[in-house]
């Protein structure tokens, strides 16, 4: 297939396309918290894709040459001024640097601790800290890795994820813990 | 004193910590629950689903651009898809529409510099205006210029160099931008400055279009 598509094959780019398509919009997603731009992260990373495959050696997983490639997508549009300013127009500041708060105070009677909460609390993330903790956490990036990717020093990339963490731990609530253990296997539950 | 996030986090991805802090949180009964805290979040982080695109992005795709030769580097532009984009097609549209004008209205051959010179200006005026309302003429700009056409197959080089020089002078006004330590005025001088190169690059991507016809 890879070599019907560095022939310039659609038909075998369209495969392709199908098996990276959810990886690529649901790493987008977590990243960036925004459904819009991800949909244009995977357009942009398909036509990347479709006009370097010539140049993917194959001595790495295709997925995750893809999966880079998406990355970088979603980190150069995080430190792009229009980014920047969609979050916080007028207020000069860093929206990173603000006092930061979950949306609403959880309550423990509806404290949110399926995977669909723990998405919301996420996407609640500043943006960084959520790039960083879905790198980190889930892509196995380094803390070098991602300090490279971003332009930043790895201790910013530390303190991110110590801060996720923290700001994860506040938005489920005190039953998170307990409930938590369910999660990996939600039929369990 | 109980170990830091931070530290938790190293020893839970077995990275060296002080060996005091290791000795306290191995003790400490706060210090294990939020260590466990901490595998907890990143073990149900790696549990989340999948998520399915919403539509079929590959129907979607420029395939024509996508295949055709690599423009010059430039920065990428993203706004939030809906923000202003009646505004911008409205203004797209006229760009575009005027193409199909009357002779009298297209670009003079020669460079680059007479095709500009021909085009209508657009509708922005940037002195005398707020840092907002920069703001908001170069989102209007941004969502224009991501709706124009696709540039054509041929295009002449002194028109793809302007264009590659604007989107490069683009970028490093955006890179200046990000910059923590900018004062108010410097801002809004760099928001004047990018929206008049985006002016720029809107008139070149105009004569670019009517170039083609």
């Amino acid at each position: 297939m890879l070599e019907r598509a560095r022939r310039g094959d659609m038909a075998a780019h369209e495969a392709l396309y199908g098996s990276y398509a959810r990886p690529v919009y649901t790493l987008a997603v977590r990243i960036l918290g925004d459904q819009a731009m991800a949909e244009e992260i995977v357009q942009d990373t398909s036509i990347e894709v479709i006009r370097h495959i010539g140049t993917f050696r194959g001595d790495a997983a295709f997925g995750g040459w893809v999966k880079r490639i998406a990355t970088n997508k979603c980190l150069a549009y995080l430190r792009s001024a229009w980014h920047r300013k969609s979050q916080g127009l007028g207020k000069g500041d860093d929206p990173d640097e603000m006092d930061w708060e979950p949306a609403d105070t959880p309550d423990p009677a509806v404290t949110v601790a399926d995977q669909e909460g723990l998405a919301r609390a996420l996407a609640e993330l500043p943006p960084t800290a959520r790039a960083v903790v879905w790198l980190y956490d889930v892509e196995g990036y380094s803390h070098h890795e991602i300090a490279s990717m971003m332009g930043k020093t790895v201790s910013f990339s530390k303190s991110r994820l110590a801060r996720a963490h923290e700001q994860l731990r506040a938005c489920l609530g005190p039953d998170y813990q307990e409930m938590s253990t369910c999660m990996p296997q939600p039929n369990s539950c | 004193m109980h170990a830091t996030t931070e530290q938790l986090l190293s020893l839970r991805d077995g990275r060296p910590v002080d060996a005091e802090v290791a000795a306290h949180a191995a003790a400490c009964p706060q210090c294990i629950a939020d260590l466990r805290s901490t595998e907890r979040v990143r073990a149900a982080l790696r549990a989340l689903p999948e998520l399915e695109p919403p539509r079929d992005l590959w129907a979607t795709l420029p395939l024509q651009q996508a295949t055709a030769p690599e423009p010059p580097a430039h920065t990428p532009w993203y706004w939030p898809v809906g923000v202003g984009v009646a505004a911008s097609i409205a203004l797209a549209a006229a760009l575009v529409l005027n193409i199909g004008g009357s002779p009298d209205a297209g670009p003079a051959p020669g460079t680059t510099t007479d095709l500009i010179a021909a085009t209508p200006a657009p509708m922005s005026s940037v002195n005398g205006v707020t840092t907002a309302e920069l703001l908001e003429t170069s989102r209007q700009l941004e969502a224009a210029l991501r709706v124009m056409p696709a540039a054509p197959q041929v295009t002449r080089a002194s028109t793809a160099l302007t264009i590659a020089n604007l989107q490069d002078r683009i970028f490093e006004v955006d890179t200046m931008l990000n910059d923590p330590q900018l004062d108010a005025a410097r801002e809004q001088a760099l928001w004047r400055q990018r929206v008049r190169l985006m002016d720029t690059l809107m008139q070149v991507r105009y004569a670019q279009l009517a170039e083609s016809r």
